[in-house]
């Protein structure tokens, strides 16, 4: 069983529908939920990311699910996380102030500092920095898309999945480090190239 | 790279795709939920749905189709028409749309654009407007292009940016339904003067026009309904043409 994180905020349909929908043809059943005690009986998590940094942090404390994600972690368990459920594994985010993150990996969360327009919105490519289960050689280049005024800057480069190139400003656009895996880009709107994204989270991670 | 957005647009009414030629002479154009999931797999970069008639009726019927197309594709779509507060767009946004247009109420009460952005975030707030030069000056219009205001638009622009919205649909009226390509003064003006995307909107005819729009002007997407719905233009046609002008396209 797969669990999405339900923190009580924004648009979760989407990709609750995407994970859903390629969950049934694989035969893995998914369960969207706040309930500590639900999301502790699945397999895997995802951290969906929905609003700003702050709002995210402030509806996960709420409900305590900081603390579940931390240990969720610690323990080896698998996670993903998306968009800004990438951004609050890292230390700090200045998202409309500064704001502390869960701390998973070491770095912070910063703002586009030359490449315009802002907010970064559209079809953009990856470049693979090293292979996972998720990104290989073959994947170089594929779009996926994305929607975000602000990305991740790491302290270890060793967690960097795939970059990405936004009129000449590179950023993180994945991490892959253990038992995490996270993207900025949206896989539920990325058409067959997020399906696969959530395939193999679901089946082969 | 960045791709360039080719977005067909939908105008609905009663629940139908409809579309109109310079903002009148409507005809019937099918399902939208049929219609969106043929662009879903025929390479739109994203979806816009414009409810055209928007009466407190049609609403529930605009939900409605909201929440099949978010069901049956997966690229982002916005739907615009019709919106006046924040719970229209919160409506909306739990429908599954990924972003709310606004138009009129826009100018009516800027004040939908902070708060929007800030409960739901710049980037599911676009702002529409519809802009038609008068006296050899581009003047933002209201109510589906009937009504002119007083406002200059590129003045409008530069403040909805200031005010928070994510993006810019800027339609001309005066190259709307023509074919003769966009308007690519008020365009290149528009897309200069801000720093959010803006998408092109009114007069593609040919693919020469998608390619001008995107080497003339900063805009970053490019809008067309009746070429995409009548089979004039095929988007994956386009894009390979765009791609051999050195066009960044997603393929």
């Amino acid at each position: 069983m797969i669990g999405i994180i339900d923190y009580g905020a924004g648009n979760l349909r989407s990709i609750l529908n995407a994970i859903v929908k390629v969950g049934r043809s694989l035969n893995i059943d998914v369960i969207i939920s706040s309930d500590i005690e639900v999301l502790s009986s699945a397999e895997k998590i995802v951290l969906p990311g929905v609003g700003s940094f702050g709002d995210v942090m402030k509806n996960l404390k709420n409900k305590h699910l900081d603390t579940f994600i931390k240990n969720w972690i610690k323990k080896g368990n698998k996670f993903m996380g998306i968009c800004v459920g990438l951004q609050v594994l890292f230390e700090i985010g200045y998202e409309n102030g500064t704001h502390q993150g869960l701390g998973i990996f070491k770095g912070e969360v910063i703002k586009f500092s030359f490449a315009t327009p802002i907010p970064h919105i559209g079809w953009n490519q990856i470049n693979v920095v090293k292979e996972s289960p998720f990104f290989s050689k073959e994947d170089e280049g594929k779009y996926f898309y994305f929607v975000h005024s602000y990305y991740a800057n790491p302290k270890n480069q060793e967690i960097i999945n795939t970059t990405t190139e936004y009129n000449g400003e590179i950023f993180t656009s994945s991490v892959f480090f253990e038992n995490v895996f996270a993207i900025q880009f949206h896989p539920e709107k990325s058409h067959t190239n997020g399906e696969n994204v959530i395939k193999k989270f679901l089946k082969e991670f | 790279m960045l791709a360039k957005r080719i977005i067909p647009c939908l105008d609905i009414d009663k629940g139908r795709v409809v579309k109109g030629v310079k903002f009148g002479n409507i005809t019937d154009a099918g399902d939208p939920v049929e219609n969106a999931i043929a662009y879903n797999n025929t390479m739109a970069d994203e979806i816009v749905f414009l409810d055209i008639t928007a009466s407190y009726e049609d609403r529930k019927t605009l939900v409605e189709v909201a929440r099949k197309v978010a069901d049956n594709i997966s690229i982002p779509f916005t739907i615009g028409g019709g919106i006046r507060s924040i719970d229209d767009i919160r409506e909306m946004l739990m429908s599954g749309a990924d972003k709310v247009s606004i138009n009129t109420s826009a100018v009516k009460n800027p004040n939908i654009i902070s708060e929007g952005a800030e409960k739901f975030g710049s980037q599911c707030i676009v702002i529409a407007i519809d802009t038609k030069k008068v006296n050899g000056i581009h003047k933002v219009f209201i109510k589906g292009g009937r009504e002119e205001t007083n406002i200059e638009t590129v003045e409008w622009a530069m403040k909805v940016e200031k005010l928070g919205a994510g993006e810019i649909l800027l339609t001309s009226i005066d190259a709307d339904g023509t074919k003769n390509g966009y308007d690519i003064e008020i365009l290149k003006e528009v897309s200069e003067s801000v720093k959010i995307p803006v998408i092109a909107s009114g007069g593609a005819g040919k693919k020469e026009h998608f390619l001008e729009v995107f080497t003339k002007t900063k805009c970053t997407a490019a809008l067309a309904a009746s070429v995409f719905h009548f089979k004039e233009i095929d988007i994956i046609e386009l894009k390979n043409y765009l791609k051999q002008n050195n066009i960044p396209v997603r393929l």
